[in-house]
C-alpha cells in the first residue's frame, strides 16, 4: 500500500452513490430513498437554499452572481480546454464566457432561465426520419447523426412527471392528438395540459405574435418554470407566483417562482432519514472492480484535501453534462472516442446550440426589457426540427424562433444600434435612448453531431488535484451556419413587420469561441442509444461496460434540438428512474443485451 | 401516551379558539379607522412596501398560499401590542414545515437595510391597509426592540 492509499478512509458502504446534486440527482435521491435505499450525494459546491442564500435584498445582485460568477464552478478548481478543430492545440478556458457551468447544491438549475421544452417526436428518430424522407445523401458530410434509441412516446409519461413537479406555465398545443388553437400544433401529443396558465407577455411579443401569424406562423407562449400562479407539486412543495423582476439567468430566485431542485425537491429530499448530502467534496473518480464491469464506490476529497472511498451498489453520475464525461474518461468507465479511428463512445457526439437572429430598433416604442423574466416569451416552431420541407435548402434541423425580454439588467443589458461609439458620451446617449426602444427575433438552434465534435482528456493541462482536464473539439459546421443565417433572414423579416426601423442580422460568421456568452447547452459525449459502438449509454440511461452506473444529463443527447435541454434532461431522469425502480433494482444488471 | 396527546390537541384546539375570538373580544386590537392613505408615514409605507414586501405579500396584502402569509385583515398585524411584527421585519422567520408541506418558506432578514423610521412607517402603512386598522408605529418602537 502506498502512503495515499492509507490516507484514505474507507465509509460504510451506501446503497445508492450519487454524483452531484443538481436537478437529476435531487429527484433521484428522493426517490430512491423513499423505495427504503441508503443515498448519498456528494456534491463539489457548497450547500444552497432559497431561505439561506437567496434573500430578496440581495439575490438580484449583478455584479455578484452574474459578473463575478459566485455560483458557477471555480475554473481554478476545474475548467477546460477548447480547440475548433483536431488540428489546434487546446487552451484553457479560464473565465467562462461561452458557457456557464453551475456549481453547488441545485447545480445549473438554480440558476437556468427556466424554459421548458419536450422535443419534438422527429428529434428522437432523426437519423431514421431524415434519411427516409430525404435519402442518406442529404445528410451533412462527416455527421454522427443517430437515434436515441428511445421514443417520444416512450418518454411522454416523464415529461409529463417533470412539468407537473415543476409546475411549469404553458399552454398545451396537441391534447391527445387534438391540435389546441393556442398552443404548438407541432409539439407531440401529451396526455394533459400544463399545470399552470402561461405568463402575461410583453408589448414586444404581442407585436411579435401579430406579426409571426401575418407571415402564417403559429406562435404560442413558451413554456416556463419562471410560475404565472401559486403551484404546490408532486411531493408538497409550493412555489408562488413570478414577479417577472428580471433576475433568473445567473441567479437564485428570492421568490420561490422559479423551478429548481430548492424549490421543488430538496424540501422534501432533506426529510428523508436514508439521504444524506455530502457538500463541498469533490468525488475524483468511480471505483471499479478489477474486471472493470462493476463500480465498487467512488473515490472523493473533502474541502480540507482529505481522501475518502465511498462503496456503493449502485453509482449515478449527475453532474453537469461535460464533468460526467470527463468522470467517466477519468474512470475508465466505456472505451473513449477516439476520432482518427472513429472508434470509441465516451467523449463521441459532443453537440451545443446554435443562435441566430435580429436585433430590431424601433422609432418609438417603449418596450419594458426590465419587467422581465428568464422564460417570458412568445415562440414560433414553424421552422424547427423537421416541421417544415428542407428540399433544396442544404440543411438539415431546425430552430425555434422567439421574441423575448428575460432581463434589462444595470450592467450586462446596454444594446446600442451599429455604429455606437463603444464608450464614452456618445454611447451613455445612445444607451439610454435605445433601451426601450429595441428588442430581438431570436432562433435557438440545433446542433447536430459530427466526426470532429468531441470531448476528450487534454494531453498537457490538470487541475490542482492533477488529472488531466477535459479538452473540448468543436466548430459550427457548414450545416448549422446555412441553417443559422436561414433562420436569422427569418428574424429580420419577421422584425421588419413588427415595425422595427432598423434590423440587425446576427448569425455564425467567426469560429466558435469562449467569448462571449452563448448558451449553456453542452450536449453529448456521453451519449444513449441501441448500439454499444455508437453510444456510451443503453437507452435507460445505463452504462453499456458498468452496468451499475447510470449517467443522467443532456450529455446523453446523441445531437442537440432546437430548444432549451432542461425539459427533456428531466424526462429522461424519470424514464431512468423508472428502469431503475421497476427492472433493476429487483434484478441487477444489464437492463439490455445486444 | 395517547391520553397525553389528546389532552395536547385539546388543549391547542382551545388555544386556537381563544386566539380567535380574542381578535375581536379583548384590548389586543383596536378597532379605529384607519390612518389616512395620503398620512405621510403611509405614503413612506405603500413606497417601502412596494419595494420591499410587494413581490412576496402582494400588492393586495393576500400573500400566498402555504408560503407567504395573509396581512390583509391580519390579527396578528394589527395587535396594539406590535412587537412581533416588528421583529418580524427587523430578524425574519421560518416556518415549520411538515412531510405534506416540506418547503419551510423563509422571510429574510431586513433590519440590515431599513431604518427605524422606515419599519416603523411600512408596518404602519400594513397596519391601516386592506382593512386594517391599527395605531401608526414609531421609531422608537422599532429601535427598543432592535437591541
Amino acid at each position: 500500500m502506498d502512503e495515499a492509499r492509507q490516507m484514505t478512509t474507507i465509509l460504510p458502504r451506501k446503497g445508492v452513490v450519487i454524483v452531484g446534486l443538481g436537478w437529476t440527482g435531487s429527484i433521484l435521491a428522493l426517490e430512491l430513498a423513499r423505495q427504503g435505499l441508503d443515498v448519498v450525494a456528494i456534491e463539489r459546491g457548497p450547500w444552497r437554499d432559497t431561505a439561506t442564500d437567496f434573500n430578496i435584498g440581495t439575490a438580484a445582485d449583478e455584479l455578484r452572481y452574474s459578473a463575478r460568477q459566485e455560483t458557477l464552478v471555480k475554473p481554478a478548481q476545474e475548467t477546460l480546454t477548447m480547440r475548433n478543430t483536431p488540428a489546434q492545440t487546446a487552451l484553457p478556458i479560464r473565465s467562462w464566457g461561452s458557457f456557464l457551468p453551475g456549481s453547488g447544491v441545485g447545480g445549473s438549475g438554480m440558476h437556468w432561465n427556466g424554459q421548458t421544452w419536450r422535443f419534438l417526436p422527429n428529434d428522437f428518430v432523426i437519423n431514421s426520419h431524415l434519411t427516409a424522407r430525404y435519402g442518406a445523401a442529404a445528410l451533412p458530410q462527416g455527421h454522427q447523426i443517430q437515434d436515441w434509441g428511445v421514443t417520444y412516446d416512450e418518454l411522454e409519461p416523464h415529461y409529463d412527471a417533470f412539468e407537473y413537479l415543476c409546475g411549469i406555465s404553458g399552454v398545451a398545443g396537441n391534447l391527445r392528438g387534438k391540435i389546441q388553437e393556442e398552443g404548438n400544433p407541432f409539439e407531440g401529443a401529451r396526455q394533459r395540459g400544463y399545470p399552470t396558465p402561461p405568463l402575461k407577455q410583453g408589448y414586444a411579443q404581442d407585436l411579435f405574435a401579430k406579426a409571426a401569424r401575418e407571415h402564417g406562423l403559429h406562435p404560442f407562449p413558451r413554456p416556463s418554470a419562471n410560475l404565472s400562479t401559486a403551484y404546490t407539486n408532486t411531493y408538497g412543495c409550493s412555489l408562488a407566483p413570478c414577479t417577472y423582476c428580471g433576475f433568473c439567468e445567473r441567479f437564485g430566485c428570492a421568490n420561490y417562482a422559479k423551478s429548481s431542485p430548492q424549490t421543488c425537491v430538496l424540501p422534501a429530499l432533506m426529510r428523508e432519514k436514508t439521504f444524506e448530502a455530502r457538500t463541498e467534496c469533490e468525488v475524483t473518480k468511480v471505483n471499479l472492480s478489477a474486471d472493470g464491469k462493476h463500480a465498487t464506490g467512488v473515490t472523493y476529497v473533502d474541502k480540507d484535501g482529505v481522501e475518502f472511498e465511498q462503496p456503493g451498489d449502485l453509482v449515478l453520475l449527475c453532474a453537469y453534462a461535460l464533468f460526467n464525461v470527463r468522470l467517466m474518461l477519468l474512470s475508465g468507465i466505456g472505451k473513449p472516442y477516439d476520432r482518427d479511428r472513429n472508434e470509441g463512445v465516451v467523449g463521441r457526439n459532443y453537440a451545443y446550440q446554435s443562435s441566430s437572429g435580429s436585433t430590431a430598433f424601433f422609432e418609438s416604442a417603449r418596450f419594458n426589457p426590465f419587467a422581465a423574466s428568464g422564460s417570458l416569451g412568445v415562440t414560433a416552431d414553424d421552422y424547427n426540427g423537421d416541421n417544415f420541407d428542407h428540399g433544396g435548402l442544404g440543411f438539415v434541423g431546425g430552430a425555434s424562433i422567439t421574441s423575448a425580454h428575460t432581463n434589462g439588467r444595470p450592467i450586462s443589458y446596454r444594446p446600442v444600434p451599429p455604429g455606437t461609439p463603444t464608450w464614452g458620451a456618445a454611447w451613455k446617449r445612445a444607451t439610454a435612448d435605445t433601451y426601450q426602444k429595441v428588442t430581438t427575433v431570436n432562433a435557438a438552434g440545433s446542433v447536430m453531431s459530427y466526426r470532429d465534435c468531441y470531448l476528450d482528456l487534454d494531453p498537457t493541462y490538470k487541475d490542482p488535484l492533477g488529472r488531466p482536464l477535459l479538452r473540448m473539439t468543436f466548430d459550427f459546421q457548414d450545416n448549422e451556419r446555412k441553417m443559422a443565417r436561414w433562420m436569422a433572414e427569418h428574424c429580420v423579416d419577421i422584425a421588419k413587420t413588427m415595425g422595427a426601423k432598423q434590423t440587425v442580422l446576427n448569425t455564425i460568421t467567426e469560429p466558435w469561441s469562449v467569448v462571449p456568452y452563448q448558451t449553456t447547452h453542452n450536449t453529448g459525449g456521453a451519449v444513449m442509444g441501441s448500439d454499444p459502438k455508437t453510444s456510451a449509454l443503453n437507452k435507460y440511461l445505463q452504462s453499456w461496460d458498468v452496468s451499475n452506473v447510470f449517467v443522467m444529463g443532456a450529455s446523453a443527447f446523441p445531437q442537440n434540438a432546437g430548444y432549451n435541454p432542461t425539459g427533456t434532461v428531466g424526462a429522461l431522469t424519470y424514464w431512468a428512474l423508472n428502469a431503475i425502480k421497476t427492472t433493476y433494482l429487483k434484478n441487477p444488471g444489464p437492463l439490455v443485451t445486444v | 401516551m395517547s391520553v397525553s396527546i389528546r389532552q395536547t390537541v385539546a388543549a391547542l384546539g382551545l388555544a386556537v379558539v381563544a386566539l380567535a375570538q380574542g381578535g375581536a373580544a379583548n384590548a389586543e386590537t383596536t378597532k379605529t379607522a384607519p390612518i389616512a392613505a395620503d398620512d405621510p408615514r403611509m405614503v413612506a409605507g405603500l413606497a417601502i412596501y412596494t419595494d420591499t414586501c410587494m413581490a412576496c405579500h402582494r400588492a393586495t396584502g393576500e400573500g400566498v398560499p402555504n408560503l407567504f402569509p395573509k396581512l390583509a385583515k391580519s390579527d396578528v398585524v394589527q395587535q396594539k401590542n406590535a412587537a412581533w411584527p416588528i421583529i418580524m421585519v427587523l430578524q425574519g422567520g421560518r416556518s415549520g414545515a411538515t412531510d405534506a408541506s416540506p418547503t419551510g418558506a423563509a422571510m429574510p432578514s431586513l433590519g440590515w437595510r431599513l431604518s427605524d423610521d422606515q419599519v416603523a412607517d411600512v408596518l404602519t402603512y400594513i397596519r391601516n391597509s386592506w382593512g386594517n386598522a391599527a395605531p401608526a408605529l414609531a421609531a422608537r418602537d422599532v429601535e427598543k426592540l432592535r437591541q
